[in-house]
Order: C-alpha cells, then structure tokens, then sequence
C-alpha cells in the first residue's frame, strides 16, 4: 500500500512538472510601431486591373475562425527564402506578390506590381510598383527598396525558396532607380519570370526595414507584410494564427477573422475532424473522397495542378557513369508495350474516381491536351514484349509517398503489367532517398511513380530543359533523343512566341510519339471544405494558395 | 485451491486453425492474394458473388489475402519470438548464473534496451534499409528479449542455490552440463508461457509498425497491414480493416487464454508473468 | 544503503553513456540532411559547404566526442531543418507527452487497480470474468485502431468528444483511453495475481481466523503485498508508454515528442533525431533509478542482494 502509493506520487509529480511547463512558446504579434491605417491607392494603371478595394460605405467586420488542418506546419518559419515553396500556404495570407493569378481567368494581373515589360533582346525585366501600400505594424511604405530585398534574398547561396538555383544562374542583378520601380538584368530570355515572382511560387514581399531592425529569426517568427491577414500567434509545433486586417488595399475586407492552421499528420483524422465540425477545410486524398461527399460536404478539386505518371530509369545519357546499354527501357518497343498495357480509363475511373484528366505527357505544355493517350491493347503489348526479346522481363516499381496517388497507382499498373506476363515487385521507398538516386542516374532497370507539378506556357521550357537537356547527364532525365534536343533547343531564348508554341506542341508530340513515359493522369488536387465554409476560389496550383477568399456561410 | 479447468477447446481450435492456414493456407484460397482486378473494386462482403469477404481498392479477394496474410503474420510472430527468446534466454541464463560484472553488463543492456524508444528505430531503420521483412522481426526481437532475460535471471538466481546444484558442483559437473541439465529444463516453463502470451501481443506490434510505415512491405498482406491499409475506408468500405482486425482480435484473445490456461497447468507459481 | 544507491547511478551513468553513442549512430544511420534539404541541382561546392556547416566534415570518432562534449554542457546542437536550438524544441513539445503518458498511467491505475482487486476477491465470478476478458480485449487491438473507431464513434457519430487535438481536459480522454488500455490491461492482471497468491498465504488464514473483519485483511494485508509486482511493472509501463507514444500522436494530432521524431526523421535532422532519442531514453533511466533507489528503501532485503 505504501509503496504504491509513495510511486503515485511520484508520477504525479512528475505529471505536474508536465503540466507546470504547458506554455510553450508561443509567439506573439509584434506590436506595431504606428497604428497603421492600412490602405490603399485604388489602381490606377491602364492594364487589366486586379480586383482593387471596393470602396464601399457599408461597414464589414471580419468574425469568426476559419481552421485549416493540414498535414505538417514544415519547419516553422515565415520569411519566403527560409523554406521550400510546399510551405509558402503556411504563411501567403501575410504576404503579397509583385504578380497576382486571377483564379476565375488563370492569367497574371497585377499586384504590387502595376505592370512589367520585357526588353527585345530579353534581358531585362522592368516592373512598376503600386504606390501608396503600407506594411503592417507601421514599418512604411512598400518600395523598390523592400521588392529588391525579397528578390535578391531569394537567390542567394542558402536560399531554400523555389526558384533559387534558377535565378542564381540568370540574374545578373538587380536595380532601383526610383522607389517606384525595379530593373531585373538576366543573362538569358525567361518568359517564365513573371509566373516566377507570382503567387504561383513563394516570392512573397518582405519587409527590408523590419528584417533589418529585428534580425532574420525574429522577423521569420513573427512575420510583416501587406497582405490581408496578419501574423497573430504561433505555438510552435500547434498551430499558427493569422488575424484579418480590414480594408486591405487588395483585398478589402475578408470574411473570416482569424485564419488558423493546425497540423494533423494523420488523414483518417483530418476527415474526422472536418466531420465533426472541429475542422473548416483540409486537402484530402481520393480514398476519402465519398466519405466526405455522404456526409453532404464540399469537395473542391483544383484541376491540372500536376501530372502522375510511371518514369522508366536508366534513361541516361551515354558518358554517365551508371549509364547500362541492356537497361530494357532503353527499347522503344519496351516502352510501348509497357505503355499499351495499361488501361488507363479503368485507372482514371476506380483510382482517381473520375477526379482526374487523361495524362498525355510529363508536363502540361502546350498541346498536352491534343496529343491522344496510347490505347489499351495487352495482347498488342505481349506480341512487342516477344519480338523485342523480353518476354520474362522482371521490372521492379520503387514507389514512394511523394503524393497520395503514387502508391494505388502503382499497385494498379504493376496489375496490368503482371496481366501480360511481366514480372512486377513493388518496392515502397523513401521519396527523398529516390530523389537523390535518380538525379545521379542510377536508376538503371526499375521504374518509379512521379508527380511532376504543372507548369504554364511561360515556364515549361525550363522545365524541358533540366529534363531533356543532353548537358545534364543526369538529372530527371527522360529521354535520349538526338532530334528531341535540336527540338529543345529552339527554345533556348527564343523571343518569338507562336514559334515557340510551335516548338513545345512537337516537342510534346515526339516525347509521346517515343513512348518515354508511361502518363496515367492529370489528377486535381482534392480539398474538402466544412459546414462553415461556403465558397473558396483556389489558384491551379500544388500549393493551394487564396485563403482569403474563403467565405462564410451566413 | 486451483480448480482443475477445462481445457479452453474455442481457443485451442482457432489457435490450430490459424497454424492449418498458416502452413497449407495457399492451396485452398480462392483467389490469388495479390492480384486483383480494377473492374471488382471494394465490393462489400457477400455470400454469393464469389467474394466472401468482398475486395479490396485494388480489387483482390479478402478472404485469400487474409489466408495468406495469416502466414505471414505467423512467421512474423514466431520467428520474433524465437529469435527475441532465444537471445533473452541465453543472456538470462549467463547473466543470472554467472552474477557479479557480466550480470551487471546483462542487466545494463536490457535497461538501454527499455531506454530506446523502438517505434522511432523501427522507422529510421525502415527509411535507411527500406521496409522489410526482417527489419520487422529485429525490432520486434529487440523488444521481446528483455523481458526473457530478466525473467530467466530470476529463475535462475533461485535455482542457483538448490541442493542438487552444489551438489553437481561437488561432484565435479562442468558448468555447461549443469546449464543444460538442470537450468534449462526448469525454465522451460517460463518460456513457454511467455511464449504464448507473447505471440499475440507481437501480431499487434506488427500492426503498429505497418501504420507508421515500418512494416512488412506489399505486397504480401499481413493482418496488421491489411488493418492499417484499410483505415481510410473504414466508413464506406469497412470489411477491409474490419475482417482482418477480427481475425486479429480472434487469434490473440485465443492465445492469451491458452496461454492463461498452459500455466495454470504447467505451474501456477509463474502467475505473475 | 549508500554503497546501494552508489551502484545504481553508477549503473545508470553506464547505461547512459551507451545511450549517446546508440543515439549517435542512430542519428548519423538516418541519412544524410543535405540530400533533403538542398535543391537537387546543388553543386559539390554547395554541398560540401553544407557539410562543413553540419559538422559532417570530420572522421565519425571526432564527431562522437564533440557530441558528447556538447552534451555535457547542455547543448543538444540546432536543428538543421528549423534553425532553432534542439533543447529549446524538445523541451516545448515534452510537456504534451509526458501529459499524456501520465494521463494514460492513470487511467490505468484508476481502473486497472482496483479490478484486479475485487477480481481477485471474488475469484470465479463474474466480475473476474469480466475484468480479465476486458484486460485480454484491450491487449488484442492495435492502438491506431481503437483512436480511429471510438474517435469516429465518438467523436463524429456522436458528437461527445472531440475528434482529435489538444488544450483541455476533454481532449485527453480518448488518447490517454487508447494508450492506456494495454497498461490497464497488465496491471490488473498484475494485481489480481499478486493479490490472489497473498490472499492465499498462510498468515492471512491466521488473520481470518483471528476474526480480523475481512474487508480488512483485503485492503491492507493482501494490497500490501499484491502491490509490489505491480510497482515492478510500473515504471517499466511509464516507460514504455512514454516511447510509444508515436502512434497515439499521429492518431490525435498530438503536439508531442513522438510526432517531433517522425517530423526530424522526415528532414534526415538527426541533431533534432537524437535530442528527441536522447530525452527519452535519459527520461527512462533517470525513472528506473528513481525507482530502484525507492524499492530499496522500502524493502531492505533488495539492498543486500
């Protein structure tokens, strides 16, 4: 009896401790130097306008919590240089970009940049910048100044933001001649630029006084910008909470008063919250698509936000070193077989629930819709595998969780392989360990699930470039094709623009015609919206973006 | 007194079932485990549309993939135990006989053994060799052991100081013959009381590990990852985590109450294991 | 007693001292940072600055010492993934685990406890019955499992608790539930058995017969000695509840250290790996020889074994 009790003591000593330290730390808003009046030029340039502040008489107050669960709060910090663009969500209701996407259109429109042209020679970037918008917490008026600060930021050498390595190698510098304007100098043509300093990645607008004064952690703990939301609270490894600011210059006035995110690792979870009620909105899988819907709740797909596809490996140039000329998929017969044996309309109806578009390609250039799917024929797919000589091939499939789908879609197709006599293992691994393997070329002999995010005209060539560039001799590498590369490289500053549609539309067609990859899906990205939330107009993003869109119910 | 039981006849049929499976299981599913087909995707359980226990998302039969999975989760558990219990005995058996600084080195191990938090071993081990089959049977060795070796230890200790030991040691038995003939035999008890109270718990462990994504790789189904994959279809799909769950429940109430049962009759001294 | 407790912590200083190096190899096991956290078009210069940064740049002994070094000085290093110190880290999300394992224990206790009396009082019967097919149940389920259903039943269905999450007490009933059943479960059998053997000894058939009134000799003499298996079991339970709390987290979104080991592991941290390992492998220790130093105390005849 003693005994026992004396060790209940003990634990609930120990239990006290516990719950004498339940005050982690939690960081406050910064408190404002002036109270700022937070406002407003209604826009005045020429061009198709953003959607400026009404200027309304009624008077709108902001009320109640939107909660946002998603899976991880990443590593928890707020300036947009300091983590990769999957966690720019976290923190974008603070922020505002130089260039807006207008969700009802999909085309760029002016943010706190007014306008921006490019030189003929496409060297030089020129952007106007909106006059008269304040930063929070009364650190002044947005300029040149703090837009040259976000920018160069978010290229140097420890930067983890999206497009850091490309612009490390295209900028050459950055000007401000006046407060109004900023002068971006490349080495070489980026039609992409625009879409980049977008909402589309994380280049969001800091600050350059307030980071100066407080210090990098301090300003990435509690962070200031313009955008219609401000930074609340953060318990660190909790949640985070952002607080309306009423008469944003862009925005006007949001519904919600607070918008709140909160960590749920576990999908099963999510869905239950958001059915409980505890939850407003949460990214959700197809797998719990119907749970969602039976329950009379909305599910918002963002369509053509990325492209699923099975990656043959091994397809490496020659002088790399893991390069193995009896790599099976090195055969184009191979890659048709394996292509023709999958039913694709049975995969986009069961595994993706009709939630998906056909995928025709790696990327969604232009022409992607055009190019038709290879059809379903196994018995064609047996007779190729035969003549070809790889009648016993044995094709491990190392998937991994880079998103949900990765993993029934790789059971489904290993199924319709095995169906015409090709021996499958599926091989769960670990998304960054493939990432890094692959990139070094040393993917000779298996294949892999991929989800290549979506990219606009402006951007892909880019993207064409790292995949498909024989100077790379490794890379995400998907072809070899000595033709595909003079194709490609048409589009190396090339200024011309119907030339260039030109060029991307047969670049499309031989990477189909070549059978590279084995394309399944354009799947949408799946939210699932809750009682209290009424409407939400997303950006086709990965990264869902807009949350001051959100509505209430009334 | 100890009433004279009557043999738990339920548990012992369920039990013996689960071993028929296990060994023979294959030769008598109705379909195959793995493979399925997309145009019979989660159908509900039913008596007649060949699908027992309905399918899955991927369209694979229930009822053949919880047969073979039953081998799987069977091996998984014995070989565990075998290799968990074979270390902790031998360990335990030196540790308590011996005593003095290799004890101390014994018992030292089996406190940092406690001391690692193994689910998160579990997953470092799974993200650097890849899941598999035998990262599950180390982990789970390694959290079995421990408790083998301290309970060998304690026998043993008492053991240690019967009669017919020191009288084997006057006349001149080696120490490895005393270990084998005397030791052993009365710890064989202990064992396989363990044992059986154990296998059940190891079924579940499984389970745990394949939900953090540390568990027998697909796609061999085992119970426990048959519960784990089906958690997300648990409202509109539910006999996917449901049956092999039951299953579970069913083999591991059996176990518990036969190995209740084992060492009431073998020595009811061992009632606190 | 002094030379006792002197052999325990030194005992305890040992097996910590294998604990850095188990935890440093675990650490440097779990991958390499760079790979994760560097864009993938990262040159070799990049890269090896990185290394330099992380320490990854001297011979593995070198970086074990400077390990070890730091740690005896308190500094678990910083997390490469979130820039901030590990100990600061560690010990803001510790509060939530160490309140968990301590709702779950006594949960267990509440329960389990005095079940495995009364079981062991009316021995056969029907509470006996119960209580141990309840014991056998919550040791037969996984523990993901049982969150998912009674969060769904309880939580959507019926709208009693909440689903998930953590701040007031109403959200620590279901975690603390699920990870505590097991416990709950082995204590009472603990108890019964301990209870049922001293109920049978010879001097509790003297105080019977003494006329001593039996709810008495239940309480008192049979608790007495039922209770220490159940003190054994005790603290090795707390322990391991403390380890395994990773499931319940993921299950609840429980803002602890379980969930802190899944996220470094995902960021190949292992700076915020091991402070996590460390904590509660330091935690478990520190418990065994509070625990053992106790039992000593109350029972001399260990003190001299």
């Amino acid at each position: 009896m003693k005994k026992l009790l004396v060790v209940i003591s003990i634990l609930v000593v120990v239990g006290a401790i516990g719950c004498a330290k339940s005050n982690p730390t939690t960081t406050a808003a910064p408190t404002s130097a002036t109270p700022t009046a937070g406002t407003t030029a209604a826009a005045t340039s020429a061009k198709p306008s953003a959607t400026a502040a009404p200027t309304t008489t009624q008077v709108k107050v902001p009320t109640g919590t939107v909660t946002i669960a998603v899976p991880s709060l990443d590593t928890e910090k707020f300036l947009p240089w300091l983590v990769a663009t999957p966690a720019m969500p976290l923190f974008e209701p603070v922020y505002d970009f130089l260039i807006q996407v207008d969700p009802k259109t999909d085309q760029l429109v002016p943010s706190l940049a007014t306008d921006w042209t490019m030189t003929p020679d496409g060297k030089t970037w020129t952007l106007h910048l909106r006059k008269g918008v304040q930063f929070q917490g009364g650190y002044g008026e947005f300029t040149s100044a703090d837009a040259a600060f976000s920018i160069t930021n978010m290229y140097r050498e420890d930067s983890k933001g999206g497009k850091a390595a490309t612009w490390r190698a295209n900028i050459t510098g950055v000007e401000t001649p006046d407060p109004y304007t900023i002068i971006v100098r490349m080495k070489q043509v980026d039609f992409g630029f625009p879409s980049d300093l977008s909402s589309r990645t994380s280049v969001g607008m800091v600050s350059k006084k307030y980071v100066e004064a407080v210090g990098e952690a301090k300003a990435s703990d509690a962070p200031i910008g313009t955008g219609s939301y401000k930074f609340s609270e953060h318990k660190l490894g909790q949640y985070m909470k952002y607080e309306a600011v009423p008469n944003n210059w862009r925005v006007g006035t949001p519904d919600f008063q607070y918008i709140v995110f909160k960590a749920m690792p576990e999908e099963t979870t999510r869905v239950n919250a958001l059915l409980a009620g505890e939850v407003d909105a949460i990214p959700i899988s197809i797998d719990s698509i119907s749970r969602v819907k039976q329950a009379g709740l909305k599910v918002v797909g963002i369509p053509e936000a990325s492209t699923s596809y099975m990656a043959f490996g091994g397809i490496v140039d020659p002088k790399n070193k893991y390069y193995d000329p009896k790599n099976p998929f090195l055969n184009k017969d191979v890659r048709q077989a394996l292509n023709l044996a999958v039913n694709r309309k049975e995969i986009l109806a069961t595994i993706y629930q009709g939630q998906a578009a056909a995928g025709t390609g790696q990327f969604l250039a232009d022409g992607w819709r055009d190019i038709p799917t290879p059809p379903y024929d196994p018995e064609k797919a047996k007779q190729l595998l035969a003549a070809a000589g790889y009648s016993n091939l044995a094709i491990p499939i190392k998937y991994h969780l880079q998103t949900p789908d990765m993993k029934p879609m790789s059971e489904a197709v290993a199924q319709y392989w095995q169906a015409i006599g090709v021996k499958v293992t599926l091989v769960p691994s670990e998304y960054s360990t493939l990432r890094t393997v692959v990139g070094e070329g040393n993917s000779s002999g298996w294949t892999f699930p991929f989800s290549m995010p979506g990219y606009y005209f402006d951007q892909y060539e880019r993207l064409m470039t790292l995949q498909l560039d024989p100077d790379k001799l490794g890379g995400y590498y998907t072809a070899i094709d000595p033709s595909l590369y003079t194709l490609v490289r048409k589009l190396y500053g090339n200024l011309d623009i119907a030339d260039r549609t030109a060029v991307s539309k047969s670049v499309m067609k031989a990477m189909a015609d070549g059978y590279w990859i084995v394309p399944i899906a354009v799947p949408d990205t799946n939210w699932a919206l809750g009682k209290r939330v009424s409407s939400w107009s997303p950006v086709k993003t990965l990264y869902a973006s807009m949350w001051e869109t959100l509505t209430r119910t009334q | 007194m100890i009433k004279r039981q009557r043999p738990p006849y339920a548990a012992i049929a369920i039990v013996a079932l689960m071993a028929f499976l296990a060994v023979f299981g294959f030769l008598i599913a109705p379909h195959p485990a793995n493979v399925g087909s997309l145009s019979h995707r989660l159908m509900p359980p039913s008596l007649s549309s060949g699908y027992l226990f309905g399918t899955d998302w991927l369209g694979r039969d229930i009822l053949s993939r919880l047969i073979v999975g039953a081998r799987v989760s069977f091996t998984v558990a014995v070989l565990s135990i075998v290799v968990g219990g074979a270390l902790g005995t031998v360990l335990g058996i030196i540790s308590g006989y011996y005593g003095r600084w290799i004890d101390k080195v014994i018992m030292s191990l089996t406190n940092l053994t406690m001391a690692l938090p193994l689910l998160i071993i579990a997953m470092v081990l799974a993200v650097v060799r890849g899941p598999s089959y035998w990262n599950v049977i180390i982990v789970i060795s390694l959290l079995l052991w421990s408790r083998y070796a301290r309970q060998v230890r304690g026998e043993i200790l008492s053991l240690k100081e019967k009669e017919y030991v020191a009288a084997a040691k006057v006349a001149g038995a080696s120490t490895s013959w005393i270990m084998a003939r005397h030791m052993f035999p009365n710890v064989v008890n202990t064992l396989i009381v363990l044992a059986t109270l154990q296998t059940g718990w190891t079924i579940i462990v499984e389970s745990s590990l394949s939900f953090l994504g540390a568990g027998v790789p697909p796609p061999d189904p085992s119970w426990g990852t048959m519960v784990s994959e089906g958690r997300s279809m648990i409202d509109n799909a539910w006999w996917i985590s449901v049956v092999p769950g039951a299953a579970i429940l069913l083999v591991v109430l059996s176990m518990n109450i036969l190995g209740d049962y084992i060492r009431d009759r073998l020595d009811p001294r061992l009632r606190n294991i | 007693m002094q030379r006792y407790i002197a052999s325990r912590v030194l005992y305890g200083i040992v097996t910590l001292t294998a604990l850095t190096l188990v935890v440093f190899i675990l650490g440097r096991l779990s991958g390499d940072p760079r790979n994760v956290l560097l864009p993938i078009d990262a040159g070799p210069e990049v890269f090896a600055a990185a290394g330099k940064a992380y320490g990854l740049d001297r011979p593995l002994p070198v970086q074990y010492l400077l390990f070890l070094k730091n740690l005896l000085y308190g500094n678990l290093g910083n997390s490469i993934a979130m820039g901030r110190p590990v100990l600061d880290i560690v010990v803001a999300r510790i509060p939530a685990t160490l309140q968990l394992a301590s709702a779950s224990f006594a949960i267990a206790l509440v329960i389990g406890v005095p079940i495995g009396i009364l079981a062991a009082v009316r021995r056969g019967g029907r509470l006996d019955w119960f209580g141990r097919t309840f014991a056998v149940l919550g040791q037969s389920v996984p523990v993901f499992w049982l969150g998912i259903v009674l969060s769904l039943v309880l939580g959507v269905r019926l709208h009693l608790l909440p689903t998930s999450g953590y701040g007031e007490i109403k959200h620590f009933i279901l975690p603390a539930f699920c990870m505590g059943w097991f416990t709950t479960a082995a204590l009472m059998r603990l108890v019964r058995s301990g209870m049922v053997d001293a109920l049978e000894s010879e001097y509790i058939k003297m105080a019977k017969i003494k006329g001593v009134p039996p709810m008495q000799i239940t309480l008192i003499h049979g608790l007495k000695n039922g209770a220490l298996p159940a003190v054994t079991m005790a603290g090795w339970q707390f322990a391991t509840l403390l380890g395994g709390s990773l499931v319940t987290e993921t299950v609840f979104a429980w803002p602890g250290i379980g969930l802190l080991a899944w996220n470094a592991l995902r960021w190949r941290d292992f700076p915020l790996l091991q402070g996590v390992v460390l904590f509660i492998g330091i935690g478990f220790v520190v418990l065994d020889l509070a625990v053992d130093i106790l039992y000593a105390y109350l029972d001399p005849r260990i003190r001299y074994g």
